[in-house]
């Protein structure tokens, strides 16, 4: 079936304020995120982001389309290599799969280096035919 | 390292009361700014019956629990993450918040020992699981 792809999450560049503001927000103030020695010493090569921020920017990429309609039911990542301070983050995601009840979608998140930081599956759930969005089953439009 | 005769052990199970100001100061750490997540109007009109919690957010209230196993453990890795729901969580709900750790794994790694331990953070309101989500965490020690 044809893959149709969402649109791509870009941030530049991981800033200071990014770690901070996640750090705030969950109460997760460990010294991998927030000490570069202890980073160091923990073999990478500077601080690392959470990787749960990465896990929560990723789900703007289908946020726009949910309703009471159409919501999710499974939602998961690996997190494969760390994302450090100052990095760029790309995020892709496209549908793999649609029927008039589910989506399937699969995403990728990607430094600047091309390293893959982030993949994960998420599957959403609905009266999809009913759906004004990208979700919606080919066979009804 | 997390002891391993904690395998299968459970936390106390804390309500959380999830409001609107949560969601917002959590959509604007992971840079969503999707209406639903700040302006009620927008999420009474896709239909919820108010403010939706984002899919992740629930990844936030470890923070609302203690967690005894995870005292003094050290720097700890996210490994793998899962949320499954049975209905979006939603605000200005009161929700039964439990972490169990399900299994404790050891595996030498060269010079290095790598402990995988799973976790389930079970969300339940009106005694029915609303929300699971899954942690993998990874500690390592050289």
């Amino acid at each position: 079936m044809d893959r149709l792809v969402l649109p791509t999450i870009y941030i530049s560049k991981i800033k200071e304020e990014h770690i901070a503001t996640y750090g705030e927000v969950s109460n997760d103030f460990n010294p991998l995120h927030f000490d570069k020695k202890a980073a160091k010493q923990a073999g990478f090569s500077d601080r690392i982001v959470h990787g749960m921020m990465t896990m929560g920017i990723s789900t703007k990429l289908i946020s726009p389309w949910l309703s009471s309609d159409c919501f999710i039911k499974e939602y998961e990542s690996s997190f494969r290599y760390p994302l450090l301070i100052g990095d760029s983050l790309h995020i892709y995601g496209e549908i793999a799969e649609r029927t008039c009840f589910d989506a399937r979608i699969t995403f990728k998140g990607i430094n600047q280096h091309s390293q893959i930081i982030i993949t994960g599956k998420i599957l959403v759930e609905g009266r999809l035919q009913d759906s004004p969005s990208l979700l919606k089953p080919p066979s009804s439009t | 390292m997390i002891d391993e005769t904690w395998t299968g052990a459970t936390s106390e199970v804390v309500k959380i009361t999830i409001t609107r100001e949560m969601i917002a100061s959590y959509t604007k750490a992971i840079d969503d700014d999707t209406s639903i997540y700040v302006d009620i109007a927008s999420a009474k009109k896709a239909g919820y019956q108010d403010i939706p919690a984002p899919p992740t957010m629930p990844i936030i209230f470890w923070s609302f629990i203690n967690v005894p196993w995870l005292e003094d453990v050290g720097p700890v890795v996210h490994g793998k993450q899962s949320f499954s729901y049975e209905h979006t969580l939603i605000a200005n709900r009161t929700y039964d918040c439990v972490i169990h750790l399900k299994d404790v794994k050891k595996k030498q790694i060269n010079r290095e020992i790598m402990q995988r331990s799973n976790h389930e953070l079970l969300l339940s309101y009106n005694d029915c699981i609303h929300a699971t989500a899954r942690t993998t965490l990874l500690i390592v020690k050289k």
